[in-house]
């Protein structure tokens, strides 16, 4: 449950509603958006790539948002760190391309916010 | 002489262990007693910053009454939207008793995150969050106070986000450090805290 004056802003470009989209041989899953607040400038959202071969995410984009980046979440002890991430390599045979689900794109406003890895 | 070199070294590195366990785990339990003062001096301390209506506030004013205190910035897209929520979810578990907790954001991103920034943003959740913000100098004092890591991280485009430390802080009504949540704690678990605290 969210504050009940959070206006949840679930503009994300991938926010699949089956929990996992295929389409030829590359797999998107565990596509989620965090809630993002009305007034906020950037929003979040995470997604799992698998490749059956060796791969490269090359750009990331939303038509919800003014601009999607590709950034790494990383909880460093009780710090809370954020960097960008460029061509992302997707490790060959369905494996996980974003390790540990720690990458994600930001993006920012306006038409609001979102997005993804 | 020699012989006691390697057992001194000894003691000195079982102190410093004993010193960091002691750290870590009075920042997840509650310190009472002895310890806990010793603790509830380290963190906190005096500020002076600008809440979001543009009326001074100092750490006096935080007195009175429980305080969650958390450090973030408003263009942060995870931790400090998941803490803030994870908090007005907490306070609405506590039924009559939320008006004795006051939250508290202080933004690490003063640059970015004016009063007015803050009103804007605090309004999007279910508490009566008191956002401050402050010069450069003030910040950093006040993140001094609280133990609080952050430093600006420059992205292309002039563009930037905050490393910071995210921890909630547990204040009590005299203004001493009692307790701390971090992501690791869910809302119940904050409320469940929090409702012992205030009993």
């Amino acid at each position: 449950m969210i504050g009940r004056r959070l206006l949840v802003v679930a503009a994300c470009l991938v926010v699949a509603s089956p929990a996992l989209t295929q389409t030829g041989q590359l797999e998107v899953s565990d596509a989620w958006a965090r809630a993002t607040p009305a007034k906020a400038e950037n929003g979040v959202a995470y997604l799992t790539i698998w490749t059956p071969t060796p791969d490269r995410l090359v750009s990331v984009s939303s038509p919800v948002a003014k601009t999607a980046e590709l950034h790494t979440m990383e909880m460093a002890g009780m710090v809370m760190k954020m960097r960008p991430r460029s061509g992302r390599r997707a490790p060959p045979a369905l494996r996980r391309s974003a390790e540990g689900g720690s990458d994600c794109v930001v993006s920012s406003r306006p038409l609001s916010s979102s997005v993804a890895c | 002489m020699r012989r006691f070199v390697p057992a001194a070294v000894l003691l000195g590195g079982l102190l410093i262990i004993g010193a960091g366990a002691f750290l870590v785990l009075s920042l997840h339990e509650t310190p009472r007693g002895a310890a806990g003062t010793l603790l509830a001096s380290a963190i906190g301390g005096p500020f002076r910053l600008v809440d979001q209506n543009g009326k001074t506030v100092t750490d006096a004013d935080l007195k009175g009454k429980w305080s969650l205190v958390y450090f973030g910035y408003t263009h942060c897209p995870d931790a400090c939207p998941t803490a803030l929520n994870d908090i007005a979810i907490a306070l609405d578990e506590l039924g009559p008793q939320r008006s004795a907790v006051r939250p508290v954001f202080v933004t690490v991103d003063p640059e970015r995150d004016t009063p007015a920034v803050l009103k804007s943003y605090v309004t999007a959740f279910d508490a009566p969050i008191l956002a401050l913000s402050g010069t450069p100098e003030e910040i950093a004092q006040a993140a001094k106070g609280y133990r609080v890591y952050y430093a600006k991280h420059p992205e292309a485009g002039g563009d930037y986000s905050m490393d910071h430390s995210s921890v909630i802080y547990v204040m009590d009504p005299e203004g001493r450090f009692t307790a701390s949540f971090t992501q690791e704690n869910s809302p119940e678990e904050i409320a469940e805290r929090l409702k012992k605290l205030l009993s």
